[in-house]
């Protein structure tokens, strides 16, 4: 990898919105956050259905559209 | 979903906090908030004042015209502090990115329900019955929550780690450094020992179940280093599958309830002294709200019930140096060499290079907060004799920010009972369920070997 590689962050299949998360893992509010510190940046990969964190990268990376 | 909510999604989504995580990120708000407090609290102090007036719990009760007697007399102190609450929290809400118009009635309901919490508490035969604040808060929750349901949009309003981090944060200032200087080399030797060879246990028991290897290591995180924070931590350093953090999540959840009233009832019928029982809790209980409601509530016996030794701070002071200081400043380090191991050594579907600032990004930075509260006061405290302490900087400095600590706490409490929705936890399987259990029954007898026989002069004298 080098800087120019687009990593997860930048990559339409890939979500870390607090809310989110928080909507999607059900009891993660019960005893921890979204809006914690430990979780950096993390988010769900939709394409590949992994958790992981968004300086990840991989061969399907597929660019998100601008905003409208 | 609809296409507009999907591009504000996107929008959140694009964001690498990096340090805007100052503002948009609960561990920092706690400083922001916690700290806001003991500083206003020491100004007032300095200038011969006190914020007592507005810190104000129900008092001890036995009769009902006692009690309805303190809220006639106080009733503008309990609106003040509700006001004061409201505006500190809501404007912190509103940058994280939460709705108000949700937070607010979801906070009114908080406060209500945790002074009638309070009031339980406050009754003078409340410790025959262990109608400890922390214990009928969490099952209060749990029973509306499972058995009468209330609209999710509320969820806004219960945010658990947001209010046991200003808690802690407010814990600092009661908490003198010299204490955290001298004996946080032992927590952190101790939670190390335990926290290292629980993982251990968890993660090869799963290895030898077939279970994946991150959802080892997630689980393990999660049994051994901090809760649910530790596990989704973990899980996103070594890319696990999205199914993998919810099924430690449903198993943290239901050991962490579990151990909220195993750990205090057995200490009880052992009659472990308060330190001792903090310590154990400190080792064998996974989240830091789970665990200050199993040490408040420990502590609350001291002096209350026969044979049980100590002070109610030793509890909750023992139980902060070993799970704050002994495991959760940890977690930042754990994450690296995880993501380390896992992109060296295990098989991945996609790329990544660990790097050592990792450390920094994910250290839970309520920690700081709690260490700035814990100099400041010992700093501006240093020149009083004991004596003078008690008589003139407890009621009128450090109790009054303990007073509204252990609002925090119960805003936190409830808040877990309320959000403990069972049938909503992830079925977590056999296999997991007996991995994880491995590791907790391991974490429980060493943690009590090293708390209550090995440790156990030392933190039974803490502090003394």
């Amino acid at each position: 990898m080098d800087k120019h590689t687009p990593t997860c962050l930048s990559c339409r299949h890939f979500r870390n919105a607090p809310r989110y998360l928080e909507s999607v893992y059900k009891g993660l509010t019960s005893l921890s956050s979204a809006y914690a510190s430990v979780r950096k940046d993390d988010g769900i990969c939709l394409e590949r259905d992994l958790y992981l964190s968004a300086s990840a990268w991989c061969e399907r990376h597929t660019p998100r559209e601008p905003p409208q | 979903m609809a296409k507009n909510v999907m591009v504000e999604e996107d929008k959140e989504s694009l964001k690498s906090m990096g340090w805007s995580e100052i503002w948009l990120k609960e561990d920092w708000w706690a400083i922001w908030l916690g700290l806001g407090i003991v500083v206003v609290a020491y100004l007032f102090f300095a200038n011969g004042a006190s914020i007592k007036w507005i810190a104000v719990t129900p008092g001890k009760w036995s009769t009902f015209d006692q009690l309805i007697g303190h809220f006639t007399s106080h009733i503008t102190q309990y609106i003040a502090q509700f006001i004061m609450w409201l505006i500190v929290l809501s404007v912190s809400m509103r940058i994280m990115g939460h709705k108000l118009g949700e937070f607010i009635p979801s906070f009114v309901f908080i406060y209500v329900v945790s002074i009638l919490i309070f009031m339980v508490g406050a009754w003078n035969h409340a410790h025959d019955y262990n109608l400890e604040p922390p214990l009928v808060a969490l099952l209060l929750g749990m029973v509306i929550s499972n058995l009468v349901g209330l609209p999710r949009w509320m969820d806004t309003g219960f945010r658990v780690e947001y209010y046991i981090k200003v808690g802690i944060v407010l814990l600092g200032a009661t908490l003198p450094f010299t204490l955290v200087i001298w004996a946080g080399p032992v927590a952190i030797f101790q939670a190390s020992i335990v926290s290292i060879t629980t993982f251990l246990v968890i993660y090869f028991v799963g290895r030898r179940l077939d279970i994946d290897r991150r959802l080892c290591a997630t689980l393990g995180a999660g049994g051994a280093v901090c809760g649910v924070s530790g596990a989704i931590a973990i899980a996103g350093a070594v890319g696990a599958k999205k199914e993998h953090a919810p099924i430690a999540i449903t198993m943290v959840i239901g050991w962490a309830i579990v151990m909220i009233f195993f750990l205090p009832l057995v200490s009880r019928a052992l009659h472990l002294s308060t330190g001792v029982a903090g310590a154990w809790i400190g080792t064998s209980e996974f989240a830091d709200a789970a665990g200050f409601a199993a040490a408040q509530a420990y502590g609350n016996l001291a002096g209350n019930v026969p044979g049980i030794s100590g002070t109610a701070d030793q509890s909750v002071w023992a139980f902060t140096l070993m799970k704050v200081v002994g495991r959760d400043i940890w977690i930042g380090i754990w994450a690296f060499v995880m993501a380390i191991i896992a992109t060296t050594r295990w098989e991945t579907e996609t790329g990544s290079k660990p790097q050592a600032a990792e450390i920094w990004w994910r250290f839970p930075k309520f920690v700081i907060g709690f260490a700035l509260a814990s100099i400041l006061v010992t700093i501006v405290t240093s020149g009083y004799s004991f004596a003078d302490f008690n008589k003139i900087v407890k009621p009128e400095f450090v109790g009054p920010v303990k007073a509204l600590r252990t609002w925090a706490f119960i805003f936190c409490f409830f808040s877990i009972g309320l959000t403990t929705r069972f049938r909503e936890l992830a079925h977590a399987g056999g296999k997991p369920f007996w991995a994880f259990s491995a590791g907790v029954v391991f974490n429980v007898v060493l943690g009590f070997i090293l708390s209550a026989i090995v440790f156990g002069t030392y933190w039974s004298s803490l502090a003394h």
